[in-house]
This record gives structure tokens, sequence and C-alpha cells, in this order.
């Protein structure tokens, strides 16, 4: 019995475990420890895919794939695959269990426990979103991990003896994330973490493609979604090859045309630049919230497949003047981290001496009217707990009433940082009565007490009468009922998933597809060849003589892929 | 709290004295953090984490944004040793320079105070080249406004502060050019936590400032979106603690621009922001258009509901202020009360939260209010918008109070006890003179000499009791002015008459659709009629429709009413039988004369058989009085003449159709066509001047005809109008019992209203004088005038009526008349 850590992202997915000899990486049936967070049909409508067969299937079939699910978490949004419309949470569902069978693949024996990463910008009900989907996936959530935290925890184990502070960038498909850690006499301590949910290396990919639409006088709203997922596929691979070259090109064929594209590096940097600038604000308040000059930072630590690109690098050499940390690689860092954090969990014998303090991602507080230069304001949000407390935490603050006589006083208790109280996410809300006085002379005190599980009590106490009044609010979201869960559970059972001995060979077929889709001419009519060879193979049903097949066509596919698409 | 103790926060570290370093009490507290599982014990990590942090500013290590800008004042002066601590070389040169600066304006720019610092221990990276110093004078230059341009600051000091100058610079020179400040906020300076805490300084003071504010709200969006203000409020508040009025301030503009929703109001005073008003007329603009539209087209009357909404509103409105009053009195009250007693809150908390219990989520305050106000206004609504809303509205105008009067005096006789109840008010038309020069009195194709105008005050009702009283009551009535200022001496004669007669409708300004739905006469259409320049409108008496016209092939049932705009812009219209036929084949046969008039004499005939009966017109539903207008003969003599005996005692003969010759026919006189049976012969127009010349004889089924006359009364009545048409004096009137009872009633009437000796015994009867004054309106005045006046009218009356050739009234028997009448 172990317990894994998953890296649950937007692009791609890891699964790691945490052994005698550290954490370790466990690579999925293609042999692969990336798994593209791709959800798909097949074209027989019930055959499940998940990861690189479904990927491949995401530029033809985009009706029945499904990816970038990890942003709608906790929205409530629904996507349709075939007939059948999934949310968020059970397309990461999908993924975590297949991931979960990865695992027991290699480790021999079943795996229910999991210590997962999220973003640390992800609120409670988002957090809540990706527990409901591992409990789906039949996981045990251990803890949830900041995915700053985890890549910066990876990194401190590797080096325990060091008192050393280091930021952790982490810019991944979907979301950019920052922390800023401490580490000394195996104490780590997270200072402060601050992000972006809605800034990603996917977001680059779309301002490419959108540029390459403009460009050949595309309208990008106007095309259909397969010719979209096209184009976005040239742009990234694009973006990819510009972090090792000055220039990239690539082709595409968009209805009747075949378009050149080729862009160089300064004119991604031109195109980019707003998102880059972007970028700056959520590591300029992770310094500010650690009272941490930029100077003093010792190691930078660069997290996520976005960081690869040039611009981000040269980004964090500008501000931090030091250049990045070349150690781990940046797709994989999370998932190591998070297996560290389940070895802490599961007291590991080597990690006795380690412990760690997390700090509240968000700020806590209760909405309120201030009189302000004889105007009151009212919808104005009082933090009491602020973001980047150190967790736990227990704060109060005193509250006075407003209008004369005031009977009660109805406390809406928000998560957010924006000033004005409507705009942040509402938890819960407690009616309080006061003796009647004329204003601002009956008062309450109200303590917010947040600990390391996500758990917020709310006490409020009314000075004059001693009233208690308290509420909790576990993990700042309903959890999902458990009825609820086992109906998805048996909702995805109806759904087949191929043997994982074949995941390849689906793999290696939709990749030849793919292939096909995208070329043109002869190389056509040798794909089609290559095909048909794999799957008279396969019909032979001769595990020698299909590994045999597998093995060469894999190696020319790939040789496609790296000269002509990707 | 563990403050207090001496050894804190060494102790709570658990540390044995005070520890040297940073490195020290970091192992310390690591120590600690191991000992347990802290996540049960939530207080004593607080306190560790108190001590912890404590101990590390004393020693040096700890964190420093809490003071970021509130202890520095000028940038450079409390920045520098704040990020400098562990670092332990300052530039000398600058020490004795900060002194005189700390005094300076916040945001100032620093001398070369922190170029050191900008490339402080990083030495690795790709830091940009510390600048050459800014000079002393330099930084002077920049303080007097100097406003050296951009290109000049550049060159002259390529420093990293240099861009905060610009910055500044740009907030001085009132420039928030949106593309300026996008390129300075992605700036690589920007990078520097400093220069970028500086910058956010300056602009958030700038923004504080009071209105008006130079900078638009997309500028302050884009400061807002780089520094993140909105999204992250807490951060604003960390950062610079005393932004406040900075961050209203930005909620407030982009609030006004619809980027926020926050709002905020002044406590306890009524603000009505331009923009609410402007809401409110835009409103009310958008009704006022849509009467209007209704108006032209002919929908509804906007006037007549324009007054009703204004006589609707202003009570409410009214009722509802003093509402308020009372309200705030009691509340007023109310607090008073509770000043003394704290029991009578209770009780009145507890009434409260008890009845508003429906109303969840209201502010129950609200709801008291809400239904306080609404309990009146729900009591009031039949009141004011009922049907008697518009006689309230109407009741300053003479004319729509005697409507009301005019009203209640139809009550059936036996509810009202005087004798006065009887003498109905005349729901009769009044004859006047036309007046001259009076565009309704002729008609563009007027064919008669004379018209008379019908002045139709009163609603006449049809229903049974009324038709009774009117056939009990006087069928004329005299009315006389001349005593009052600047009147001149004229009587009219009231009569009741026979709408079928109705020649002309002249409309008030206005409009006619409400008119035309007379209940006798069913309009069948409206149309332009450029003929005669103007409208033309076809109505249907149903009652005529029944006649069998099939000989002719049409109907002579229609009528056909043409109004015209004339000068005034006021509507006239002529209303006459149509019978087509006829006037087309006497077109044809050329034998059109003046006898072919308006071929109404078959109608009118029909009629004969039964009794006068008025037309209901609704006159009240017009707000104001319509005129009719009358075709007279031209001579009323020769009608009086053509009638036969006076003092017949039947007035019904049967007369037959003779040949005549077509030549003789005169208007006013009876006649059948030329190619008729012998039988025929001329008579006269009878009952109302409305039976003119019959040409077919084929029209009529019955050789014969039944005709009724006037009754003698009626007689004398035509001769009285003309007496009151032409100037007088008269020879005396026969002395008949109905020249009497008209004379009588007039006497009656004035007697009440001047507070004659003679009506003395009816002086306290309101509802007789008001039935009196509602038959002579003129008097109004007289009612209120001296005793001297009214003597005088009441002289003048008299004369009048002799004038006119009444035989003179005995006043006694008209104070025993009215004893009669009253016992």
């Amino acid at each position: 019995m172990s317990c894994i850590g998953v890296d649950l992202g937007t692009t791609n997915s890891l699964v790691a475990v945490f052994d005698e000899n550290g954490p370790r990486l466990l690579p999925n049936a293609l042999g692969e420890v990336l798994t593209p967070s791709v959800v798909g049909l097949a074209d027989d409508m019930r055959s499940l895919l998940v990861g690189r067969a479904a990927r491949a299937r995401l530029v033809r079939h985009p009706e029945l794939t499904a990816a970038r699910f990890k942003r709608l978490m906790g929205t409530g949004k629904k996507q349709k695959l075939g007939r059948q419309e999934y949310s968020a949470v059970d397309l990461s569902a999908m993924v975590l269990k297949s991931l979960k069978a990865d695992a027991e693949a290699q480790l021999g024996h079943p795996v229910t426990e999991a210590v997962i990463s999220v973003p640390a910008y992800f609120n409670g009900i988002q957090r809540q979103a990706t527990k409901d989907a591992a409990e789906i996936a039949g996981l045990t959530v251990r803890a949830l991990i900041n995915e700053p935290t985890a890549a910066a925890l990876a990194a401190g184990v590797q080096d325990r003896e060091g008192e050393s502070t280091f930021i952790v960038l982490d810019l991944g498909g979907g979301t950019f994330d920052v922390s800023i850690l401490e580490m000394f006499d195996g104490v780590m301590e997270v200072r402060a973490s601050s992000g972006d949910a809605f800034l990603g290396g996917e977001d680059f990919t779309a301002r490419i493609a959108r540029q390459f639409a403009k460009q050949n006088d595309l309208d990008w709203d106007g095309i259909s979604a397969a010719e979209r997922a096209a184009l976005l596929a040239v742009a990234d691979d694009i973006k990819l090859r510009l972090a090792g070259a000055d220039q990239a090109a690539g082709k595409v064929r968009i209805g009747a045309r075949e378009l050149t594209l080729q862009l160089d590096a300064a004119q991604f940097d031109k195109l980019t630049e707003d998102l880059v600038a972007r970028l700056r604000r959520p590591i300029e308040t992770s310094l500010y919230d650690a009272g941490i000059a930029a100077e003093q930072i010792d190691r930078v630590i660069l997290v996520g497949g976005a960081t690869r690109m040039p611009v981000i690098r040269s980004l964090a050499a500008r501000i931090f003047r030091k250049l990045p940390e070349p150690g781990t690689d940046p797709d994989h860092a999370i998932a190591l981290g998070a297996a560290v954090q389940a070895g802490l969990i599961a007291r590991h014998q080597g990690l006795n001496d380690m412990v760690m303090t997390d700090v509240a991602p968000f700020s806590l507080g209760v909405a309120t009217a201030a009189e302000v230069n004889g105007r009151i304001v009212v919808d104005r949000f009082s933090p009491l707990i602020e973001r980047n407390t150190i967790l736990p935490a227990s704060r109060f603050e005193y509250f006075s009433t407003l209008a004369n006589y005031q009977t009660s006083i109805q406390l809406e208790i928000c998560q957010g940082e924006s000033p004005i109280a409507s705009e942040n996410v509402k938890l819960g809300e407690l009616q309080v009565k006061v003796p009647r006085a004329p204003r601002g002379e009956e008062s309450l005190k109200v303590r917010f007490t947040y600990d390391t599980s996500g758990l917020l009590a709310v006490d409020v106490e009314v000075l004059s009468t001693g009233m208690h009044y308290s509420d909790l609010i576990e993990n700042l979201a309903e959890a999902m009922p458990a009825d609820e869960k086992a109906r998805r559970l048996k909702a995805m059972e109806a759904l087949k998933i191929s043997p994982r001995d074949e995941a390849e060979n689906v793999a290696l077929l939709e990749t030849l597809k793919h292939l096909y889709a995208v070329l043109l001419g002869s190389d056509r009519v040798q794909l089609q060849g290559m095909i048909l060879e794999f799957e008279a193979a396969m019909d032979a049903q001769d595990p020698a003589r299909i590994q045999q097949t597998r093995k060469h066509l894999a190696k020319i596919a790939r040789m496609i892929e790296e000269n002509y698409v990707r | 709290m563990c403050a207090d103790r001496p050894d804190w926060p060494w102790s709570v570290l658990g540390a044995e004295g005070p520890l040297d370093s940073a490195a020290e009490v970091r192992r310390a507290y690591s120590r600690r953090l191991k000992e347990g599982d802290w996540s049960k014990d939530i207080e004593g990590f607080e306190a560790l984490r108190r001590a912890y942090e404590h101990a590390l500013m004393r020693t040096g290590g700890g964190r420093q944004r809490r003071n970021v800008v509130t202890d520095l004042p000028p940038p450079p002066a409390t920045e520098r040793p704040r990020i400098r601590q562990p670092a332990p070389d300052p530039a000398p040169e600058t020490g004795p320079e900060t002194g005189p600066e700390a005094g300076s304006e916040p945001p100032a720019p620093p001398p070369q105070a922190p170029l050191p610092d900008l490339t402080p221990e990083a030495q690795d990276g790709p830091v940009p080249d510390p600048a050459p110093r800014i000079t002393r004078d330099k930084d002077d230059e920049e303080n007097e406004d100097a406003a050296p341009d951009e290109a000049q600051i550049e060159a002259q000091a390529p420093n990293p502060w240099q861009f905060l100058a610009r910055i500044k610079h740009h907030i001085r020179e009132q420039d928030f050019s949106i593309a300026h400040w996008s390129k300075l906020l992605n700036a690589l300076e920007m990078d520097d936590p400093r220069i970028r805490l500086s910058t956010e300084r300056a602009i958030l003071d700038h923004i504080a400032q009071p209105r008006p504010w130079p900078h638009s709200a997309d500028w302050i969006r884009l400061i807002d979106r780089r520094f993140g203000w909105r999204e992250d409020g807490v951060g604003l508040k960390r950062r610079h603690p005393d932004s406040e009025t900075a961050l209203l301030h930005i909620i407030d503009q982009l609030g006004r621009a619809g980027h926020a929703t926050q709002k905020s109001r002044k406590p306890g005073r009524l603000r009505i922001p331009v923009r609410w008003v402007l809401k409110w007329l835009f409103r009310l603009a958008i009704l006022v258009a849509g009467f209007r539209l209704l108006d032209d087209n002919a929908i509804i009357d906007s006037e007549q509901l324009a007054a009703f909404i204004a006589a609707a509103a202003f009570p409410v409105l009214f009722s509802a202020f003093r509402l308020m009053i009372a309200l705030w009195l009691l509340r007023r009250i109310a607090r008073l009360f509770a000043r003394f007693s704290n029991w009578g809150w209770r009780k009145l908390e507890h009434f409260r939260s008890s009845w508003a219990r429906p109303f969840f989520g209201m502010n129950r305050t609200r709801v008291l209010y809400a239904l306080v106000m609404s309990v009146p206004l729900i009591a009031l609504a039949p009141t004011y918008y009922g049907p008697s809303a518009r006689l309230a509205m109407q009741a300053t105008m003479i004319e729509a109070l005697s409507e009301a009067m005019n009203k209640s005096l139809y009550q059936p006789p036996e509810r009202i006890v005087t004798w006065f109840s009887d003498r109905d008010a005349l729901p009769l038309p009044r004859f006047t003179l036309p007046r001259q020069g009076d565009p309704a009195a002729t008609g563009p194709t007027d064919p008669y000499d004379i018209a008379m105008t019908l002045r139709l005050m009163h609603d006449i009702e049809t229903d049974t009791p009324t038709s009774e009283r009117l056939a009990r009551g006087p069928r004329a009535h005299l009315l006389c002015r001349g005593a009052g200022p600047g009147e001149t001496p004229s009587c009219e004669l009231a009569m009741r008459g026979n709408l079928n007669a109705v020649r002309q409708v002249k409309w008030p300004e206005g409009k006619y659709s409400s008119y035309l739905t007379m209940p006798i006469l069913q309009l069948l259409g409206v149309h332009d009629d450029f003929r005669h320049g103007g409208i033309s409108a076809s109505w249907a008496n149903p009652t005529y429709a029944a006649i069998d016209t099939s000989a002719i092939g049409k109907a002579l049932a229609p009528v056909k009413v043409q109004a015209f705009r004339l000068r005034t812009q006021m509507y006239m219209a002529r209303l006459e039988y149509v019978a087509e036929p006829v006037t087309q084949q006497i077109a044809e046969q050329e034998t059109a004369g003046p006898a072919m008039g308006p071929a109404m004499g078959l109608a009118a005939l029909q009629e004969l058989d039964q009794p006068a009966r008025p037309i209901p017109l609704p006159v009240a539903a017009l707000g104001r009085p319509m005129t009719l207008q009358f075709d007279w003969p031209s001579d009323l003599r020769d009608a009086v003449k053509c009638r036969g005996p006076v003092g017949m005692a039947t007035n019904r003969v049967t007369l037959k159709c003779g040949a005549t010759d077509l030549s003789s026919l005169q208007y006013g006189t009876w006649a059948c066509p030329v190619n008729s049976p012998p039988e025929s012969c001329n008579i006269s127009p009878v009952h109302d001047i409305d039976a003119v010349p019959q040409i077919q004889a084929s029209l009529v089924k019955t050789p014969a005809l039944s005709v009724t006359f006037d009754d003698p009364d009626m007689l004398a009545l035509q001769e009285l109008m003309l007496r009151v048409v032409n100037a007088g004096p008269h020879l005396p009137l026969a002395d008949t019992a109905a020249t009497r009872r008209l004379r009588d009633a007039v006497l009656r009437d004035y007697a009440l209203i001047l507070d004659r000796p003679e009506a003395a015994a009816y002086r306290e009867n309101k509802p007789a004088i008001r039935a009196a004054l509602m038959r002579q309106p003129q008097l109004y005045w007289a009612y209120r005038a001296s005793r001297d006046r009214r003597d005088a009218v009441w002289e003048h009356l008299q004369m009048q009526l002799r004038s006119l050739g009444f035989p003179a009234a005995d006043t006694e028997m008209l104070a025993a008349d009215h004893s009669a009448e009253a016992s």
C-alpha cells in the first residue's frame, strides 16, 4: 500500500511515488512519464481513450475529445463528448483513473491514496472539485499540495542541508503560479504564493495561432473547430521549436489552402509582450508578501513546460538577476514534489526531520461598510486572514453596528482579494442579533480560524451580551455527496477502457491516422500503406510480429512528426 | 499575553536567553516546530509564530514589508536602510544628503542615494549598469517644476530613478495618454520593486487628490490592471496602508465608467443624483410621447387625460406628504419614548418582528413604512380614480359644477323634499341666436337664412323616470341676461327639442371621434372630403334603417356629417339625411330646387306618431359643451300660419297629397311631387320644423299621412322665440297657462337666487338654491352680490319680461304659489 503523488496538469499529467530511493516517476503504458490530459472517445463512441491516443485524435475529432478541462474545474461547465456531457470533474477523474492504473501496473499492488497537486491559486471550490475527481477515480486524497510547493519540495529534498530562499515560477499549460519558500534546518516554510489562474502556455499558443489566422485572412471564430485545433497544433509546435531556435516554421491545411507559417523569436516576443507583462504581477505580489527583496532569492526554480520559452527565462533573469536553475526537468518537478509530500504524510523514514508550513493562498474576510469622509461605502471587503498568512492561523477583528438601533448584523464571509466584497467568492453567511443601541455602540468580535486541512471556523461574539455564533466552512466548498460520486463512477465504468497492453497499439494507430490527415500527396499514400501494414499485423494476433511492426512504424512516425508536423 | 514576560520572545522559542543571529532563531524555531503536531494547537502555533517573527526582527532577519511605505516618505531615505539591513555597504556620500531630503514631499525623486542599491550583491544577472548620479541641482530643477522635456531628462541622466522622474513628469504635465502609459508601465525599470512601489505611490498620490480628476477612466483601468488594485485590494493595502482615499476614488471612477459595482452614499442625507433625475425625466418623456402619439391617432384625449392625471396625482401626493410628516413625527415620538423606556422599544420591536415575518429578507422598517403608506392610498384610490374624479377635477368650472348639480337633481323627485325638486333643471337644448361672425353659425353651404344653435348643457338621459319628469316638467325655460356688469340685455329661450332636426354639430377643439358615438346614431365611417375642404362622416340611424326602402333601391337612413375646419381651428359639421337615389334622380331630371333641401322629411314623418324623444348625447363624457345647430324656417310666422287653426281640439289631422306646382314650393311647406296622385296638397311642417318637402310620393306607402301638429302652447313658445330673437318691445302675449308658467318659473328662480321676500321661506333650502342657480347660471355673480345689485337685477328682469310681452307678475300669487307647491 503506497500513496502516490499526482500532478494533474492542464496539458500533461504525471504520477510519481516516494520509496526508499526517493521520489521517482512512474511511466504509463506507452513507457512515457507524461500522459497528456486529454480524454476522448474512440470511433465506436464507447471506448475511452486517455492520453496520447486521445491527443492524436484532438485535431480530427474535436467533438469526441476533451482537453484543457482543468481550466473548467469548479465552474460547472460541461464538455460534450459524443452523445454525453461530462463535467471537468468527470474528465479529470478519467485521467486520474488512467494514472492510477499505470501506477498499479508499475508498483504491482493496488493504489488507493494520493497526494494531488493543484495550482496555488485554486480556490476552495476548485480544490474540492479536484478532490471529488480523485474520489470518483477511486483515490483517497491525503492532501492537496500547491504546485509550486510541490516543485520546491522536490528541489528542497535534494538539498536538505542548505539554508536557502527560493522562488518557484510554475507556468503550466493553463495556470501561472509563483511561490516563495524558505528552507532551513529541515523546515520548509512557504513564505508566499500568488498566481494567475488564467494564464498559461496555452495562451501563448493561442496568441500565435490567432496571429497566423490574422496573417492569412482567416476569421478565427469563423473557421471550424477542427481547423482551429490544427492551427493551434502548428502554433504549439512552432512555439516549442522557438525555444531552441531563432526561427521556426510549420505547415497546415485550412480548407483548400495549404499555409506555410513561420515566426521568429523577435516576432514572438512582440506578440506575447502583454502576456509576459501579466506574468510580472504575481511575482511582484509574492515578493512583496514574503517581505523579501528580489536579490535575497537564492534560487529560481522554473516549473512547467511553458517555462522552456526563452522569454520566460529572460524575464526571470531580469527580475532576480540570476539564471534560473537548470536542475530538475520542469515537467517532472511537481509530480516528484507531490510524491515527496505523500512520503511526508506517510511519515516515511527518509523524511522524518522535514516539517512544512504552508500559507493561505487567498484572503478570508467579511463584507463590511465603512464610513469614509462622511460617506458610507458599502460592499467593502475587510480581510481577517490575509493572503499568505502562515497556516494554521487564527485572527480576530472587531466590527460595530452602522445604523442606529440596528438589531441584527448580517455577516457575509468572503474569500478573495478584491476590495469589493461582491467580486469575491462568497463562502457563507451568518445572522447575528445585537441589542438595540445607537450606532457604533454594539460591537462584534469576529474570529476566523483556518487550519492546515482547509477548515475555516468562524466564531462571532457579541461583546455586550457574550452570545456566540459560529459557523464551520469545510474546505471552503461543499463536497460532492457520496451517492453522486457512486453514480458518476458507474457512468464511467460503462465506458470501455481498452486493455493496457493495447494502449501502445491504439496510440500508434491514432498517430498514424493523425499524420494521414495532416499530410498530402504521396506522403498520404505511404501512410495509408503503413496503416494497412499495422492493421494486418494486429489482425494476425502474433505479439512478436505486432511488437516488431510497431517499433518499426513508431520510429518512422516519430521521424515524420519531428520533421514535418510536430 | 506572553509579551509581558521579560524573556519573551526567547522563551517561547525554547531558548535560555537572547539569541544573537537570525540563524540561531531559525534553528530554535525549527526545533520547536518539530516537537509536536501544531495543526491541533492553533493558539500555540500562533504564539510561536509571533515570537519567531519578533525574534527574527530583533536579530535582523525579519520580514520588512510592513513598513515599506509608511516609514519612508522620500523613497531613498528610509528605503535604503530597510533593504540594506543585511548588507553593510551604504554609500558614504549619501549620508549628509538624506537629511534635508527627508522633509520634502514624499514622492520626490531621490538624489543618487539608491543607486548603489540597484546593483546590490547580484553580480551574475543581466543587470542594468549603475547610472551616473543625478546631481543636486538637477534635482532642484525637478522640484521647481522647470519641466525639462523627456528627451532631455533621459539624455542627462539615464538613471533608473530617472524613470520615476518621467512618471512624475507625466503626472505633473497631466499627460494621461494610454499609449504613453502602457509603454511606461511595461518598461524594464518597473522590474525594480522600489521603482515600482514609488511609481505606484506617485500614482496613488495623484489619484487621492480631490476631484475633478484630469485623467480618464480608461487610464485608471490601465493602471489598475498593471498594479491589480481591484483584483488584489489586500495587496494594495499591504503596500500602501494609507491608500484608502485613492482606492475609493478608483472604485468611484471605475464605477462611474461602468467597470465596478460598488456604490457609496451619504448617510442620512437625501441625495438625488443627476443620473437618477435624468432617468426619470427620460421615462416621463417616453410617457408623454406615448400619450401624444395616442392623442394624435385620436385614441384618447390627452388634454382630458392630463387634467385627469393632475387631478388624481395631486391629492395622492398631498396625502403621501401628510403621511410622511405623520410618520416622521411618530418616529420622533417613538425615539423620544425609547430614550426613557427600553420596555417600549422591546414591545415595538417585538411587534415589528412578528408582523414583518412574511417579508423575509426585507428591511422591516421599510415594510412598515410601505404598508402604512399603502393603506390610505388603497382606501383613497376609488375616490381618485373613480368616475367622480373627473367631476372633482372640473369643479372649478361653473359649467361642470352645474353639471354635477344637475346630476344630483335628476334623482327621483321624492328624494328631494322641496317644491323645487319638481322643477327639473332643463334637460333641454337652449336656443340662442347665432352671434354675428360666429363661424359656428354659418356653415359653408348653409342654405338656410336663420340657423339656431343648440347648446346642450346637460346630460340628457333616456331612462324612464327622466322621461316622465321631462313630460311633467316645463317645456320651455326663459333665461335673461343684461343686468350683470358688461352684459348686453338679451333673453334666451330654452326649449325641448327633437334632436332629429340637428343639422350641424360643432365640435369643440379636440377630437370628434368621441362625439360620434351617439347611441342613436351609428358611425359608418369618416373620410376626408376634399371637396368641402373638410372631413365627412357617415352615420346610420338604426331607428330609420327599419324603413323599407326597397322601392327605391337604397336606404334613406344614412346620415351624413360634414366637418369643416375653420379659421378658428374648430370643427363644424352638417348633419343630414341622405337620400341618394332621390338626389341622383333629381339631378338627372334637373328638377332640383330650393324645396329639395335636406331630404329628411320621410324620416321625420315616420317619427310623428311617437312622442318627442330626446336623443341621449353623452355630453357629460365630453368634458365641455357641444353645440348643435338646428334648421329653422326663415319665417316662423309662416310656419305658424300654415299650421291651421290655433286652439284646435286635436293636433292631429290627416292630410292628402295633391298635385302642386313646383315653383310654389318653399321651405317650410310640405309638397307632393309633380306626378303624384291628386289627393296630395300643401301642408306645413309640423311639430319641429324638420319636416320638409317630400318629393317622391312613391316613398310614402300610405296615400294618407297622419300628421301631428304642435299644441297651442308650443306655438306660443315659437312666437316667444321669435320675440327673443327680435328686439322688443312686443305686444302682450296671450295670457295662457303656459305663458304664466314660464314666467313664474323664471321669477321663482330669480326670487330665490336674489333672496327676495317672496322666496323667504326657502332661504335655507340649499338644494333649491342650487337648482335655481343651475337653471340660471348667469346669476351666479348676483347670488353673491349686494342687496342693491340684486334689486337692480330683479328690476331688470321685470323689465325684460314686460318687454317680451309677458303679463305682469303678481308677487303675492307667486308667494302663494310657492307655498302651494311646497305643501
